[in-house]
C-alpha cells in the first residue's frame, strides 16, 4: 500500500511537469496557431539557467526563480521575432508552415548554445524549500513534489481564467481564429503574439526551475520532456487547459506505474503508446476543439 | 458638416495600385453608399480607411483629424468601426465574447462593456437570446447582426459596412437593411459598400460609383438611381 | 490556326544531371576529390584554404553522403504528399540493424539481407503510417519524433538481440564490393536507381495525387483521390527507401550502435529535404550536400564539431525560412523565371470557335449517361450541433436536368449538399446513383460520377491550372502505375494526351494561360478553373454550391451558358444558389428548404408564387423582383 501511495506521488509529480509544459504549448498555439517545437528547450533552459543562478552564483531561490522566468519570457519574445513573425506566412510547400523549420532551428540553437556554455554534464540542484518533507500515512512526500503539483494546479487555474474569462485572454484566442478580422477591429495582433510567446517561454522556464531539484539539470533533456509535454497537450486536446491538466497527470501516473510493471526502458514507449491510442480514437484529443467544417 | 473626408486617395497592395485619386465626403448622420462591380476597389477603400492597406498618396481625415496610414487601433480610437465582408466573427467564441472583443480597441471597463452589450441586445434581440452560443453556430443573417453589434461596441461615430448582403437570402437582406436604416436614424454615420446597388441606393442619402478604382459618378442617391448609365450598368 | 506541338521539357537541370551522373561514374577517388574540394570551397572564406583530397576519410564521407541522399529522396515523397516526418531515423535504423542482424547473427548473404531489411522497414512503415491518416500535420510530426525516440529506446532495451548499448559489430561489406573504394559502386547504383524512381514518381499521376493531397484534401477527394491511400502509400514507400539506405549504411560503417540513430539524425534528414526544396526532384540532393558538409566544415574552422555544428544548423534553418522559404530550389526557380525560357510542355491552344462551342465539344467527348433517373436521395436526416439540420429531405434528379435547391441560411442546404456528396454521413436516408447505393465518402461518390463545386472554389493553389485539371484526368488513366514509374512509352503517350486535353478544356472554359498558378487567378477565373477540373473528371451529376457568389454580371451569364451546355450534354446539375433570378431562369425543378425540411417543390414558376416560400425566403419587397435578389446586380 505504501508503495502504491509513493508511486502515485511520483506519478502525480511527473504528471504535473507534463501538464505545465503542455500549458506552455497551449497558450502559444491558442494565439498564434504555432506549435512551438522549441518549447522543450525552454524547459531545459529553465533548469540550466536556474542551476547557474541558484547554485553557481548563489542567488536566493526566489530571486533566481524570478530571474529565470524573466529570461525565459525574454527568450520567448526573441523567438517570436526571429523565428515566428514573418515565418508564419512563408510556406515550404506545406502552406504556411515555415515556422516548423524555424522553431526547430531555434530549439537547436538553444540546446547547442547551452551545452557549449555549461557543458553536457549533469548538475545537481538542491531543494530550496524551507522544509524537507511531510509524512502522511507512512508515506514521505518531498516538499519539492508538493510544490510542483501545487504549481501545476495553480498555474492551470490561472491560465484557465485568464484565457477563458479575461478580455486579453479572449483576444489571444481570437487572433488565432482570424488574425485579419482581429487586426481590422483594432486588436493588436502582433503584440498579442509576442505576449503569448513571452508567457509560453516564461512558463517553460518556470517548470524547468521547479523540476531541477527533482531530476538534476542537464542540457539533453529538452527533447524528451518537450515531446512528453506535447503528448500531454495533444491527448488533452490542444489548446484546452483543462485537458492539459487531466492528460498530464494521467500520463504521469501511467508512466510510473507502467515502468514499475514493464521496466524502465519502456518509459517513453508507454506514454507514446497512450498518445497513439487516444488520437486514433479521438484525433482532436480528449477536450480538443471540434473540427470546423471545411466545406 | 463633413465627418469623413477623403482626398485624392491612391492605395493598393504591394505593386498593384487599386484606388486612383478617390475623393469623397461623408456628412455626419448620413448614409453614403459606394457601389460598383467586383474588383472596383470598394473593399480596398474601406480597408485603406481602416489602416490595413498602404496609402500611396492622398489623405483621410475624420473631423479634421488626419488619419491617413494610421493603424487599425488608431483609426478605431478615432471613432471608426469596420464591419468586414463576410461577417468574419470569431466562430469559436460566444456571441457575448465577440461583442466584448468589438470593444477591445476602446479599452473599456467592465461596467461599460456590460452597458454597451445590453444596448446591443436591445437593438438585436436575437443576439441576446443566443448570447452564450458559439458565434459559428449562428445563421448568416444573425452573424451579420453580430458583426454590426461588434462594431457598435466600439462606440463609433462612423461605421464602415462591407457588403452586408453577401450570401444572404433576400428576406434576410431586407431585415439587415432595415437595421442599417434604424442605425442611421439614431444618428450613426454610415459608409456602405454594396454590390446590391438597388437596395443600397434606396436607403442611402448619397452615393458614389466606383469603377476600376476611380470615382465615375457621385451625388444624391435618388438621382443616381434614375441615372441611365448607372441603371444599365449596375441595376440590371 | 497554329498549335504548338508537345515537346519534352527543356530543362537546363537535365544537363546538370548528366554532369552529375558522369561524375558519379568517374569513380570514388574523383568524386571524393570533387566533393571535398567543392565543399571546402564553400567554406574557404572562413578557413582560408581549399583542399581537394581523395583520402579514405573523404571517400567514406562521400559514400555516407550518398547514402543520406538515398534516405532523403525517400523522405521527400512523404513531404510531397503533405506530411512531415521526424522519424526517418527509425526506418534507417530498421534497415541497418536488419542487415546487421541477418548477416552477423543469422548468417544470411548480404544480397538477401539487403532487400529483406528494406522490406521489413516498409512493412513497419505500414504500421507506423496508420496514424498519419488521422492526424494533422504538426501532431504527426511530433508522433514521428516519438517513433525515433522509442525505436532507439527499444534498441537499448532488447539488448539480447541487438547488443544494446554495446552495439553490433562485424558487419561486412559483400564481395565484390568489399573495400571502401569498391563499395562506392554499390552505393552509386542504388542512388541512381532510387533517384530515377523518385523522379518518375514525382512526375507521375501518383506524384500529382500526392501534391493534390498536400494542397487540399477535400478538393482531392472531390476528384476521386483516396487521400488515405495516397498518404499511406507514400509513407510505406518512403520507409522502404530509408530502410534501404540503412541497409547500405551497416556495411559501410561496420559497427552499429544506438547512438547513431537518434532524433538528431531524423531532424537532419528533414532539414535536408526542406532546405533543398521539398517536393522537388533535386532539392533534397542539394540540401543533403549542403547540410552534410557543415559539421565537417565547422571542424575545419574551429577544430570542434558537435554543438557548434548544431548552432550553425539552427541559424541556417532560421535564415533559410526568411530568405528562401521554399528551399534552395526556389532560388533556382526565381533565376530561371527571370532569365530562362518557359516550360514548353503546355500548349497554347488557340481557338477559332467561340468558347461555348469549344465547351460543347469537350463535353461531347465524355460518355453520355444512359439511365433515366441518375440521382435519387430519400429521407435524408442529419443532426448537427444539436440541431436537426436536415429533416427528411428527398431529392431526385434526372439526366440532363437542372435542379435548384434554395432556402434561407441555416435551412440545411449546405448540409444537404454535403450529405449528397458524401462528406457527411446521414443519420438516416438512402442515396443512389444510377440505381446503385453508393457509400458516404467523398472520393467514393466522386468516382461513382458525382462532381462538386464549393462555395469558395477549392483549387490546388500551389499547382498550375494545367496540373489542376490533370489531377482530374488522371482518374481515368489507362496506363498502369508501374508503366508510369518506369516511364514506359505507353505512359508517356498518355501523359502527352492528357496534357493536350487539359489545355483544351481550360481554353474551352475561357482560361488561356495553362501554366499560371491557381493562386494568382482572380475570383471569376478561379470559378472557371474549378469548373474545368470538374468537367475533366467526367461526372454524370454535378453539385454546385453557390457558384455565382462574387461573380460579375458578365461572369454570371457565362456561367449560365456553361450550365446549360452541361445539362444538354446529359450532365445533371444540382444547384444551391441565392441569386433567385438565375435560379428561376436556369432550373427545371426547384426544391425549397426551411429548417431542414422541404417546404415547396416544383417548377420555378410554381415555387415563385408559393406563399410559404415568399414568407420564409423571397420576401415581398423589390428585393425579390425582376431586378434580382441577393446581390444580382453587377
Amino acid at each position: 500500500m505504501t508503495w502504491v501511495l509513493e508511486t502515485t506521488m511520483i506519478g502525480l509529480t511527473t504528471g504535473a511537469v507534463y501538464a505545465l509544459i503542455a500549458m506552455g504549448y497551449n497558450v502559444v498555439f491558442a494565439t498564434t496557431g504555432v506549435l512551438n517545437f522549441a518549447h522543450g528547450e525552454f524547459f531545459m533552459g529553465g533548469m540550466m539557467i536556474g542551476a547557474f543562478l541558484f547554485v553557481t552564483v548563489g542567488l536566493p531561490a526566489p530571486v533566481a526563480l524570478l530571474a529565470t522566468v524573466l529570461i525565459g519570457a525574454l527568450a520567448g519574445v526573441i523567438e517570436e521575432r526571429l523565428a515566428v513573425r514573418g515565418a508564419i506566412e512563408k510556406g515550404t510547400g506545406l502552406g504556411s508552415s515555415g515556422w516548423v523549420l524555424s522553431t526547430l532551428g531555434f530549439g537547436i540553437i538553444i540546446q547547442a548554445g547551452i551545452t557549449l556554455w555549461r557543458g553536457p554534464e549533469l548538475r545537481t540542484f538542491p531543494s530550496f524549500m524551507p522544509f524537507d518533507s511531510i509524512t502522511i500515512f507512512d508515506v514521505t512526500i518531498t516538499s519539492q513534489r508538493i510544490l510542483i503539483i501545487v504549481a501545476a494546479l495553480g498555474v492551470g487555474a490561472a491560465m484557465y481564467f485568464f484565457l477563458e474569462k479575461s478580455l486579453l485572454g479572449r483576444a489571444l484566442g481570437a487572433v488565432e481564429q482570424d488574425p485579419d478580422a482581429a487586426r481590422l477591429r483594432g486588436i493588436p495582433v502582433v503584440r498579442l503574439g509576442v505576449i503569448a510567446f513571452a508567457i509560453g517561454g516564461g512558463l517553460g522556464a518556470l517548470v524547468g526551475f521547479l523540476t531541477a531539484p527533482l531530476s538534476a539539470a542537464v542540457s539533453s533533456v529538452g527533447l524528451v520532456f518537450g515531446l512528453k509535454g506535447f503528448i500531454a497537450a495533444a491527448v488533452g486536446g490542444i489548446p484546452s487547459i483543462k485537458g492539459a491538466l487531466i492528460a498530464g497527470f494521467g500520463l504521469g501516473l501511467l508512466e510510473v506505474f507502467g515502468v514499475a510493471w514493464l521496466g524502465a526502458g519502456y518509459r517513453d514507449a508507454i506514454v507514446f503508446g497512450a498518445l497513439i491510442v487516444v488520437l486514433m480514437i479521438r484525433p482532436a484529443g480528449l477536450f480538443g476543439a471540434g473540427v470546423v467544417r471545411a466545406v | 458638416m463633413s465627418l469623413l473626408s477623403i482626398r485624392d486617395l491612391n492605395a493598393g497592395y504591394g505593386l498593384v495600385p487599386v484606388l486612383h485619386d478617390v475623393s469623397l465626403d461623408v456628412a455626419e448622420g448620413e448614409i453614403m453608399t459606394v457601389i460598383g462591380s467586383n474588383g472596383a476597389g470598394k473593399s480596398t477603400l474601406l480597408r485603406t480607411i481602416s489602416g490595413l492597406t498602404d496609402v500611396r498618396s492622398g489623405s483621410v481625415t475624420m473631423d479634421g483629424r488626419e488619419l491617413t496610414g494610421g493603424s487599425p487601433a488608431v483609426v478605431g480610437r478615432a471613432g471608426i468601426a469596420h464591419v468586414p465582408e463576410n461577417r468574419r466573427v470569431f466562430a469559436a467564441h460566444s456571441v457575448e465574447d465577440n461583442l466584448h472583443l468589438g470593444a477591445y480597441v476602446r479599452g473599456a471597463s467592465r461596467r461599460e462593456l456590460a452597458i454597451d452589450t445590453a444596448r446591443v441586445y436591445e437593438q438585436f434581440p436575437v443576439l441576446g437570446e443566443r448570447h452564450r452560443q458559439k458565434a459559428g453556430t449562428l445563421s448568416g443573417g444573425e452573424q451579420q447582426m453580430l458583426a454590426i453589434g461588434m462594431a457598435l461596441m466600439a462606440r463609433p461615430r462612423l461605421m464602415l459596412l462591407d457588403e452586408p448582403s453577401l450570401g444572404l437570402a433576400p428576406i434576410v437582406v431586407e431585415r439587415v437593411f432595415a437595421a442599417i436604416s434604424d442605425l442611421a436614424r439614431d444618428g450613426m454615420t454610415i459608409l456602405l459598400i454594396e454590390q446590391f446597388a438597388h437596395a443600397a441606393l434606396q436607403i442611402a442619402d448619397h452615393g458614389v460609383v466606383l469603377h476600376l478604382g476611380e470615382v465615375v459618378a457621385s451625388g444624391d442617391a435618388a438621382t443616381l438611381q434614375q441615372d441611365d448609365a448607372v441603371r444599365r450598368a449596375y441595376l440590371g | 490556326m497554329e498549335k504548338f506541338t508537345f515537346g519534352a521539357p527543356a530543362s537546363r537541370l537535365r544537363y546538370l544531371g548528366l554532369l552529375a551522373v558522369a561524375l558519379l561514374i568517374a569513380g570514388p577517388q574523383l568524386f571524393a576529390t570533387l566533393f571535398s574540394g567543392l565543399t571546402s570551397l564553400i567554406v574557404a572564406p572562413f578557413t582560408g584554404s581549399v583542399e581537394f583530397t581523395s583520402s579514405r576519410y573523404e571517400i567514406f564521407n562521400a559514400e555516407l553522403l550518398l547514402i543520406y541522399v538515398v534516405v532523403v529522396l525517400g523522405l521527400n515523397l512523404i513531404f510531397q504528399a503533405g506530411m512531415i516526418s521526424l522519424g526517418h531515423s527509425a526506418f534507417f535504423l530498421f534497415g541497418a540493424y536488419g542487415v546487421g542482424l541477418l548477416t552477423v547473427k543469422a548468417d544470411w548473404s548480404f544480397w538477401l539481407a539487403l532487400p529483406a531489411a528494406a522490406i521489413i522497414a516498409g512493412l513497419i512503415g505500414l504500421v507506423l503510417g496508420a496514424p498519419a491518416l488521422r492526424l494533422g500535420l504538426f501532431t504527426l510530426a511530433m508522433v514521428t519524433m516519438g517513433y525515433s525516440i522509442v525505436s532507439e529506446d527499444m534498441l537499448l532495451e532488447w539488448r539480447s538481440i541487438t547488443g544494446g548499448g554495446d552495439g553490433l559489430a562485424g558487419v561486412k561489406k559483400p564481395a565484390p564490393f568489399d573495400t571502401i573504394e569498391s563499395y562506392y559502386w554499390l552505393v552509386v547504383i542504388v542512388v541512381v536507381v532510387v533517384f530515377l524512381f523518385t523522379r518518375n514518381w514525382l512526375r507521375s499521376p501518383i506524384g500529382r495525387a500526392g501534391k493534390a493531397t498536400a494542397d487540399n484534401e477535400v478538393a482531392a477527394g472531390s476528384v476521386g483521390i483516396d487521400v488515405r491511400v495516397v498518404k499511406l502509400r507514400a509513407f510505406v514507400v518512403s520507409g522502404t527507401i530509408a530502410g534501404l539506405g540503412g541497409a547500405l549504411y551497416a556495411p559501410l560503417i561496420g559497427f552499429l550502435s544506438p547512438g547513431a540513430f537518434t532524433v538528431d539524425l531524423a531532424v537532419l534528414f528533414l532539414l535536408m529535404v526542406l532546405l533543398g526544396g521539398g517536393g522537388t526532384v533535386i532539392g533534397p540532393i542539394i540540401g543533403a550536400f549542403v547540410l552534410f558538409r557543415i559539421p565537417l566544415a565547422v571542424e575545419d574552422i574551429t577544430g570542434e564539431a558537435g554543438n557548434v555544428s548544431l548552432l550553425v544548423y539552427g541559424v541556417v534553418l532560421i535564415a533559410s525560412v526568411h530568405l528562401v522559404p521554399q528551399g534552395f530550389m526556389s532560388a533556382w526557380w526565381f533565376l530561371r523565371a527571370r532569365f530562362g525560357r518557359a516550360d514548353d510542355r503546355a500548349e497554347r491552344v488557340v481557338q477559332e470557335t467561340s468558347n461555348d462551342e469549344a465547351f460543347e465539344a469537350v463535353l461531347a467527348q465524355l460518355p453520355r449517361p444512359e439511365d433515366a433517373c441518375l440521382l435519387d436521395a430519400r429521407g435524408l436526416r442529419r443532426r448537427m450541433g444539436g440541431v436537426q439540420a436536415v429533416d427528411g429531405v428527398d431529392l431526385a434528379v434526372d439526366t440532363g436536368q437542372v435542379h435548384a435547391l434554395i432556402g434561407p441560411n441555416g435551412s440545411g442546404k449546405t448540409t444537404t449538399l454535403n450529405l449528397l456528396s458524401g462528406y457527411v454521413e446521414p443519420d438516416q436516408g438512402t442515396f443512389e446513383l444510377k440505381g446503385q447505393a453508393v457509400a458516404a465518402a467523398g472520393h467514393i461518390r466522386a468516382r461513382a460520377g458525382l462532381g462538386r463545386t464549393f462555395q469558395t472554389p477549392l483549387l490546388f493553389d500551389g499547382m498550375s491550372c494545367v496540373e489542376n485539371v490533370l489531377v482530374a484526368l488522371d482518374r481515368h488513366r489507362q496506363a498502369s502505375n508501374l508503366a508510369y514509374l518506369l516511364r514506359l512509352p505507353a505512359a508517356r503517350r498518355e501523359e502527352r494526351l492528357h496534357w493536350r486535353r487539359a489545355c483544351e478544356i481550360l481554353a474551352a472554359v475561357g482560361l488561356h494561360d495553362p501554366q499560371r498558378r491557381a493562386d494568382v487567378l482572380p475570383p471569376g477565373e478561379r470559378r472557371l478553373l474549378e469548373l474545368a477540373r470538374l468537367v475533366a473528371a467526367r461526372p454524370s451529376v454535378v453539385l454546385m454550391d453557390e457558384p455565382a457568389a462574387g461573380l460579375t454580371h458578365a461572369e454570371i451569364e457565362h456561367l449560365e451558358r456553361m450550365v446549360r451546355v452541361m445539362a444538354s450534354a446529359g450532365i445533371s446539375v444540382v444547384l444551391v444558389e441565392h441569386h433567385v433570378d438565375l435560379v428561376l431562369r436556369l432550373a427545371d425543378t426547384v426544391t425549397v428548404l426551411d429548417f431542414g425540411k422541404v417546404i415547396a417543390h416544383g417548377s420555378p414558376a410554381e415555387v415563385r408564387e408559393h406563399p410559404d416560400v415568399v414568407a420564409a425566403y423571397l420576401g415581398t419587397s423589390t428585393a425579390s423582383g425582376a431586378e434580382g435578389g441577393g446581390g444580382g446586380a453587377s
